[in-house]
């Protein structure tokens, strides 16, 4: 009894704001927190669901439930008997123009997945391929996707794990054209690049290789090989064997670079670590270097251990760090 | 979730305990997007969020004939999801803490940074982005009644249901939680302070 009445009391306190009973003597303090912490959600990492992701997730559901044949599943929640038919024929023959027009909106929308920075994200395709994606980077394909095609566009730097299938899959990423039957493999294609190269490493099966412009020109590559292409090379290098080591290092959290340039490791740690980073010459953005950094857990540590290593310094600014060289006196 | 009366989920729920896949898939519609923001205060990414809302909307279905039992509709959907997201951190405790550290060590850092960098406090920006970060440092249980009363919306009763503890238990976590961040708060003005 004395149970109830205190709950009926909360329910009563929260009808008003959610404000919690709270001990006489901190009231005061702890009501002006609580006030302002309402704020607070809205600083939280924003993260958004839209209408298609809910519309994927639901054929998801459908499909795990066992649930067959969409629309007649939609219609009859329950059989009954009564009724009249030609009213009822012309509802559904109205609403079934309302799906068609409705339905091929929706299929010539195309379903984009995308990875904020300091994550990475591993998505299953509706085909069951599985797609890993590096932090930044970003994938769209339309919903016919399985079914009248595997056609994909990539920005950003995604790992590939491709189910067999009679329709080849085919990733467009800034000028480049990757094609497969089943097989698994790393893909980087950067815009923000300087040279917006695409890099191509294959982990298992074949894969064939082009420049969009030029598609007679391919090269195929096997388990163990890289090739790469950009807007200057309009045909992709010969396959060279990979340090795969390396190019998945991203996958487990780690840092490894053998002879890049510092201006694009420096869009990989923004990227990673969410934070921007400038630098005072031209020239030590294309300062190179080799490294592994085996899943660092903040920015700063890499940063000091590059600049050791490249007689640099660092500052750091209100979002980030600036890198300078190191001046001699 | 708010903007729906409770009368409206519980007749979907009804109408679900009755095999009504129409109404099954109204109540997804409706939540799937609340219920993934949700599930990610506990598991941090949103694809596993989102996986771990599915399942949870699976297990609805799977469970319909015993729903009709069910008092707090808001409840019921909440607690499932929550217990799908600690099992599944439970199952993956020691592949993902490694993880989760990393990703918190970022935030605690750009913090710092922003500690350090802005001694313009008054800033509501940053008020709101320590208190964040406080909240993220609170013992689970209390962060999740907190969170769940102040964020999610949910009535102390309602909050009890999900967490399945006393509606007064829900009280003193929530007001264990507000010292905490008050401690919090005086230890960092204090610091902030010395350093001045």
């Amino acid at each position: 009894m004395i149970n109830q009445t205190r709950n009926l009391k909360f329910q009563q306190q929260s009808l008003s704001n959610g404000l919690p009973e709270l001990p006489g003597n901190e009231r005061k303090k702890l009501k002006s927190l609580w006030d302002e912490a309402r704020d607070a959600e809205s600083y939280r990492r924003r993260i958004h669901v839209s209408e298609q992701e809910t519309e994927v997730a639901l054929q998801s559901v459908h499909q795990k439930l066992g649930f067959q044949n969409e629309s007649e599943g939609n219609s009859s929640g329950k059989p009954s008997g009564s009724g009249n038919a030609f009213r009822r024929s012309m509802y559904f023959m109205a609403a079934a123009a309302a799906i068609l027009v409705i339905g091929f909106a929706w299929l010539v929308s195309p379903v984009s997945t995308t990875v904020g920075p300091g994550q990475t994200l591993t998505h299953t395709l509706p085909d069951g391929s599985q797609v890993t994606l590096n932090s930044g980077s970003e994938i769209r394909y339309n919903r016919l996707f399985s079914h009248t095609n595997r056609n994909l566009q990539l920005n950003g730097e995604a790992y590939f794990e491709v189910v067999a299938s009679d329709n080849p899959f085919v990733i467009t990423a800034n000028g480049s054209v990757t094609e497969v039957i089943g097989t698994s493999f790393n893909l980087r294609s950067w815009s923000s690049d300087p040279e917006v190269e695409t890099v191509l490493s294959v982990t298992s099966g074949k894969v064939s290789f082009y420049n969009e412009q030029n598609p007679d020109q391919i090269v195929y590559l096997e388990e163990g090989y890289t090739s790469r292409v950009s807007a200057l090379r309009p045909v992709p290098s010969d396959p060279v064997s990979a340090q795969l080591s390396y190019v998945l290092a991203w996958k487990n959290h780690s840092l490894a670079f053998s002879g890049q340039p510092l201006a694009i490791i420096f869009h990989e740690l923004e990227r990673k670590f969410d934070i921007r980073i400038d630098w005072d010459q031209a020239e030590i953005g294309s300062t190179r270097l080799s490294t592994f950094i085996a899943d660092p857990d903040n920015a700063e540590s890499v940063i000091a251990d590059i600049c050791f290593a490249k007689g640099l310094t660092y500052s750091r600014t209100n979002n980030g760090f600036r890198i300078s060289k190191k001046t001699d006196n | 979730m708010e903007q729906q009366s409770s009368e409206y989920f519980s007749d979907l729920l009804h109408r679900i305990s009755r095999s009504d896949k129409r109404a099954f898939d109204e109540l997804f519609r409706s939540l799937y997007p609340t219920m993934v923001l949700f599930a990610c205060r506990y598991v941090h990414d949103k694809s596993t969020a989102s996986d771990v809302v599915q399942d949870s909307f699976i297990k609805i279905w799977q469970k319909r004939n015993s729903l009709k039992d069910i008092n707090y509709v808001k409840s019921y959907i909440y607690r499932t999801v929550r217990n799908l997201s600690l099992n599944y951190l439970r199952d993956t405790a020691n592949t993902e803490t490694g993880l989760e550290t990393e990703t918190l060590n970022v935030h605690y850092l750009k913090n710092q940074q922003h500690a350090t960098e802005s001694p313009d406090e008054s800033d509501h920006d940053q008020k709101m982005q320590n208190l964040l970060s406080w909240i993220q440092k609170l013992p689970d249980r209390q962060r999740e009644a907190f969170e769940l009363s102040r964020f999610e919306g949910l009535d102390h009763q309602e909050i009890a249901e999900v967490m399945q503890v006393s509606a007064r238990t829900v009280n003193n976590h929530i007001v264990d939680a507000l010292k905490n961040l008050q401690s919090m708060r005086d230890m960092h003005s204090k610091k902030k302070r010395s350093t001045l």
